[in-house]
């Protein structure tokens, strides 16, 4: 695995090809596994309401039925975040860690560099698509309808096909920025920018929005329904363009500085006292960096705009969305036996209600990635070396620490005081009725599962390294959303449900406040804080 | 004088790797303390123990009388520490990390933060991730000299300085020498630390096998010596004296190889009662004196094959 730039990067790729395609692959196989007459029956009722979600095309088909649920709009987002994340450090990974340089010191030219590395980045996404085909497959098998293995393959690629693209716009944008994180979230802003052109411009019937959209031409193509008529043209234009910003990419890593931008923003200004001297002073005033917390706060200061910002934007756009769709959405319900059934305990008459079926069925899984991002600073700190000098100064291990946590949780509680505050105030101008008590309930439960989710970070820091807390956390929360999405739809033991964090949020939104629940979730996630507080006492600073 | 850093027996080691072994040491308020030793031999290990950043598995350290893991908090406020890879975050200007560190330790006085940043030619307006290695590490010195520390604990602290800036580094430690102030340093340049140091401790593969005032080392240096005598000449004639650490017949059966330590009154003696026609010594350097010390043990060698 070592002979080549390709198949080195290649193995570098080995843990999210595994975890991405046998992921998906599960979904896929469990995803037909709930495709039963009942369910596509009433998810048939349903789907022109959902129309945010996706298309609805042969409904009454299982094919069609996977389609609109998993392969139009989630999984494409979800696999392009970590092609985004990938494409992002292809080369400006290695010019951060340094070892660009040692090789660019072998006799390898740049563009045979970045284009081995592209490659590598291709071969890992076609395994995914194989995978995905293969989980397909399976499902279909399951089912006991008609294998396609082509059709399968053909659905796997064209996902992998979407991803790629955003792969290279990140690549492209890592050209210009001198941090990956930058051109990490740069791509990011424009994958949600594009689906949000894409679900807008669909909403606002025949708006030349949508055309703007990758998703769009993505979605041309379904290939896993017979009776679609697909567009191959618009999957080639989607993989022209992407290996065209493969090309502009190639020409500018070989023509700029390594470890610097592709255009020079900011010029350096000649050094010289009147500098050194403004520098110092601006570092004097600023506040953010009086106290570990304050740093900490400002470290994550963009990061945390932008996904509380988004919070802000989902919780804006689904309470303009409810006047319109609560009262076909009940009335479908009520005819729909099987639907009746999965919404048994859910008030659905009411706009709370709808709020809760489609606000708060995501919004603690989007509050606990916010709590994970953010904690995961403090072992990938501690792993680079970051925070020795800090303990060269005279601060207590556990202060440190708890000024850590105590900022991140400053963060997380903006979330679901956000959310309330959007709700209430929205509420309001849009002169709508909802029960302010189980939206704050509903708002405020989710700090335990953030306090949870980041207790079992900081508790595992102290002894592991940084891509263990990773894959395990990770693991951990992907079965819980797991356990919550196909929970009454297959079989899934019950212990799982009681420790799945989603599970144990519950419906606050439809039941109001369980304090049981609230305060036992909080009791968990300090006693995890205490354990990361104990473990930090006795670990040993990694050098970086 | 007193005690500044005390060591008794301690070791750390990582998991099956070895760290330190028993390492006992101390360091006298005022002086400038040497640490040397080849690479991975432990001195990194020693610094990161006293600064309370790794946990020992037995022995004890401390500094200024506190312990180094339970009272680590209060140890720092004693000490300037600069790391042997030097960290931060890649996206923090200069002088934001300078700042950052100035309020951690609070009652830093700017002025003087100023005056080591100007004195080292630091340019404290780029970002982390900008500089090279030799300006990390006079960002590096700035944050360890700033608030004048009764103890300055420097792992290779001239490692990538330029001449210019090794040479004001030393003017930097001869002064907090003068003013009172403990040094304890590693570093692979001998010369440095022969004109720099006091005493020096010597540490290879995890055990300390040399501590001494830098004088006393040149006074132990073990002399060659070679001796022509008129007729044949007998190895017995030396094998028993005192400070003759190995003698061997020369090039021919009228010459003798000797090894010797300390003194040379009594070889001369008996040299001149076989009727010695020449003497011929030659002295090692203080490096040849450190690259012995630096040598792997036969016996380790030996567990390696």
């Amino acid at each position: 695995m070592f002979r080549t730039i390709w198949s080195k990067s290649l193995r570098d790729f080995r843990v999210p090809i595994l975890g991405w395609g046998y992921g998906l692959a599960l979904l896929m196989a469990a995803g037909f596994g709930t495709a039963t007459a009942a369910i596509l029956a009433g998810f048939s009722s349903i789907a022109p309401l959902l129309g945010f979600l996706g298309e609805p095309y042969a409904m009454q088909t299982p094919e069609g039925y996977i389609t609109f649920r998993y392969l139009e709009a989630i999984t494409p987002l979800l696999l392009s975040i970590w092609a985004v994340l990938a494409g992002a450090r292809l080369v400006r990974g290695e010019e951060e860690r340094g070892t660009m340089d040692t090789l660019l010191a072998t006799p390898q030219s740049r563009a045979r560099l970045l284009l081995s590395k592209v490659g590598a980045l291709v071969t890992a996404l076609i395994v995914i698509a194989v995978l995905v085909a293969l989980g397909t497959v399976v499902g279909e098998a399951r089912l006991g309808g008609h294998i396609d293995f082509v059709r399968a393959l053909l659905a796997g690629l064209n996902l992998s096909g979407f991803a790629f693209f955003f792969g290279m716009v990140a690549l492209l944008l890592s050209q210009f920025t001198i941090s990956r994180r930058a051109a990490a979230g740069g791509a990011s802003g424009l994958l949600l920018l594009a689906l949000l052109l894409y679900i807008t411009g669909r909403e606002v019937s025949g708006s030349w929005l949508q055309y703007l959209s990758p998703f769009y031409y993505y979605n041309l193509n379904r290939p896993l329904i017979p009776s679609f008529n697909d567009a191959p043209a618009a999957a080639l234009v989607l993989l022209g363009l992407s290996l065209l910003l493969a090309a502009i990419s190639v020409v500018l890593f070989g023509r700029r500085d390594i470890g610097g931008a592709a255009f020079s923003w900011q010029r350096d200004h000649a050094g010289g006292k009147h500098q050194v001297e403004r520098s110092l002073s601006q570092a004097e005033r600023a506040v953010s960096t009086r106290t570990v917390s304050l740093r900490t706060l400002a470290a994550s200061g963009w990061s945390s705009f932008w996904w509380l910002l988004g919070i802000v934007a989902f919780c804006a756009y689904v309470l303009f969305l409810t006047p319109a769709i609560q009262q076909p959405f009940y009335k479908i319900v009520q005819q729909t036996p099987w639907l009746a059934q999965l919404f048994f305990d859910t008030p659905t008459n009411t706009n709370t209600g709808m709020l809760g079926t489609i606000l708060f069925a995501f919004l603690p899984a989007l509050v606990v990635i916010i709590a994970l991002t953010l904690a995961l600073s403090w072992p990938s700190d501690l792993e680079n070396g970051r925070v020795e000098l800090v303990l060269s100064t005279p601060q207590a291990r556990p202060r440190v620490l708890l000024e850590r946590f105590g900022a991140n949780l400053l963060v997380v509680l903006l979330a679901p005081a956000l959310t309330w505050l959007v709700l209430t105030i929205g509420a309001q101008l849009i002169n709508l009725s909802i029960d302010q008590g189980r939206v704050l309930a509903a708002s405020f439960s989710m700090l335990p599962l953030a306090l949870i989710t980041m207790g079992l970070v900081y508790s595992l820091a102290g002894r592991l390294r940084y891509g263990a807390v990773l894959g395990l956390v990770t693991a951990y929360l992907v079965l819980s959303i797991l356990e919550e999405t196909l929970e009454g739809l297959v079989s899934i033991p019950s212990w799982i449900g009681q420790i799945s964090i989603f599970h144990l949020y519950g419906n606050p939104i439809f039941v109001g406040m369980d304090w049981g629940h609230f305060l036992g979730m909080t009791g968990v996630g300090i006693a995890l804080l205490v354990i990361g507080l104990v473990q930090f006492r006795y670990a040993d600073i990694e050098l970086g | 004088m007193s005690t500044i850093i005390q060591t008794n027996h301690l070791t750390k080691s990582y998991g099956r790797s070895r760290g330190i072994i028993e390492v006992t040491f101390d360091t006298q308020e005022g002086e400038v303390f040497g640490f040397l030793g080849p690479n991975g031999a432990g001195k990194t290990t020693t610094m990161r123990v006293l600064m309370g950043l790794l946990h020992a598995n037995s022995g004890s350290a401390t500094i200024g009388g506190l312990d180094c893991w339970q009272q680590s908090t209060e140890v720092k406020k004693l000490v300037g520490y600069l790391p042997g890879e030097f960290t931060f975050d890649p996206g923090l200007r200069g002088a934001q990390i300078i700042e950052y560190l100035v309020h951690l330790r609070s009652g830093v006085d700017q002025a003087y933060v100023r005056s080591l940043v100007e004195r080292l030619g630091f340019d404290p307006s780029k970002h982390f991730r900008e500089y090279s290695h030799g300006n990390k590490q006079k960002l590096g010195l700035v944050q360890a000299f700033m608030h004048k520390p009764r103890l300055l604990i420097l792992d290779e602290p001239t490692s990538g300085l330029d001449p210019l800036n090794q040479q004001e580094f030393y003017k930097m430690v001869a002064e907090a020498r003068a003013g009172g102030r403990t040094v304890f340093l590693s570093s692979h340049i001998l010369p440095e630390v022969e004109h720099t140091c006091d005493r020096v401790a010597i540490i290879r593969e995890g055990r300390l096998v040399k501590i001494d005032h830098v004088s006393s080392l040149k006074d132990i240096h073990q002399r060659d010596v070679e001796i022509s005598f008129a007729g044949p000449a007998s190895v017995d004639w030396f094998k028993h004296v005192a400070g003759v650490v190995s003698v061997a017949q020369g090039a021919d059966e009228r010459t003798l190889q000797l090894s010797v330590q300390g003194d040379l009154t009594e070889i001369i003696q008996i040299a001149n009662q076989h009727s010695a026609t020449n003497i011929d010594t030659h002295e090692p350097s203080l490096e040849e004196v450190f690259l012995r010390f630096y040598e792997p043990e036969p016996s380790a060698l030996a567990g390696e094959r």
